[in-house]
């Protein structure tokens, strides 16, 4: 085999990928100003969150992110036979459903989507 | 054949069959509803994004999700319903879209009723068990009735899916609809069907920029997706109002 070839496989077969899903920036690294920063600006930064709810009483909005998009499970390839192989997948039972345990940020907005706080729970 | 291309293909197959044992509206529906009052509602209870990625590590293959939020940030249920009443009034059916016939308590209850009925169905799919029968309250119904609207076009929108493919900068949008006709007079069931949003998006540098520009891109998707039912007479010939 060409020497370039078998170097570029041995390239692709050694280089693994990393996840393109998630936030679009680390949100523990990534500052926003509070009292200026608004709800989109968070949104165009980060990309959206994991969960938003409302406290209609406080006026507040709080927008909680996770660290990074979860693992929901992995395929492993087994050898069956000298010339066979399968994918066997394995699930972690997490279905990505966001529980207040996975928050690594929460963006807190007034009724002017104006950013009034920020806490990272973990 | 890979693990997707079998996934995706045993989905198809599933999605030809389900279009195939739905049973069209009556003829007598059909005309009804072609000389009368239709309302119209789209509703997506859960306002929710759910990517999911397969990640190469060369030894194995990682499978990752990420379920994310833009509840309030648009307004899908109206933008929806407006883009299906349009859809219908160029069939020639006179639709109006529900949330203008009806107070702004009563087309909450709508809403609220429909997210349980999801909630309910999932159970019941996830339990093994037969879904339950959809109850409307006789509030919404009554008032529908009242102002002539005889039927209500039901669109119940299930998860998006968004399925990432990096290698080739590609996103997929996948989601099934439950498309219900409910006679507003008797509250029973006309049509039951489904239809289906597919469709694939390129991205330049990330497949968060269906979010780009206050959800920009993802919008026109869903659109899209919907012009597509009806583009390929998919939903219209499943309902019977074309042939």
């Amino acid at each position: 085999m060409n020497p370039r070839v078998l170097l570029l496989c041995s390239t692709l077969l050694l280089t693994a990928c990393a996840p393109t899903i998630g936030n679009k920036q680390d949100v523990r690294t990534t500052s926003f100003f509070v009292g200026e920063t608004t709800k989109q600006e968070v949104a165009d930064v980060l990309g959206l969150p994991a969960d938003i709810s409302k406290s209609e009483a406080l006026g507040l909005e709080y927008w909680a992110y996770r660290e990074k998009a979860k693992l929901t499970g992995i395929m492993v390839p087994v050898v069956t036979g000298p010339a066979s192989a399968q994918m066997d997948s394995i699930s972690t039972g997490d279905t990505g459903e966001y529980q207040f345990k996975d928050a690594a940020a929460i963006y807190v907005f007034d009724k002017s989507e104006k950013l009034i706080d920020v806490r990272y729970p973990n | 054949m890979n693990i997707r291309t079998l996934f995706l293909l045993l989905v198809s197959v599933l999605v030809v069959g389900c279009a195939g044992s739905v049973k069209p509206m009556s003829s007598e529906a059909v005309n009804e509803f072609n000389q009368g009052k239709v309302a119209v509602a789209y509703l997506y209870p859960s306002k929710k994004l759910n990517y999911t990625e397969q990640v190469y590590k060369v030894l194995w293959i990682e499978n990752r999700a990420n379920l994310v939020s833009f509840d309030g940030l648009w307004d899908i249920d109206t933008d929806i319903s407006n883009e299906y009443q349009q859809q219908f009034k160029r069939l020639g059916v006179n639709a109006v879209v529900a949330k203008e016939l009806l107070s702004a308590t009563e087309y909450e209850h709508l809403q609220k009723d429909i997210a349980l009925y999801q909630l309910k169905a999932s159970e019941a799919i996830a339990a093994s068990k037969t879904v339950p029968p959809l109850q409307l309250s006789t509030d919404y119904r009554d008032a529908l009735a009242a102002q002539g609207a005889k039927y209500l076009i039901l669109i119940s929108q299930g998860m998006f899916n968004v399925q990432v493919l990096d290698l080739i900068s590609k996103v997929t949008l996948i989601s099934g609809s439950d498309v219900k006709v409910v006679d507003t007079r008797d509250g029973s069931i006309t049509f039951d069907g489904d239809a289906m949003i597919w469709l694939n998006q390129d991205y330049q540098e990330s497949p968060q920029e269906i979010e780009a520009n206050n959800l920009q891109l993802l919008k026109s998707m869903v659109a899209r997706g919907v012009n597509t039912q009806f583009e390929q007479n998919v939903l219209p010939k499943q309902m019977g109002l074309t042939q």
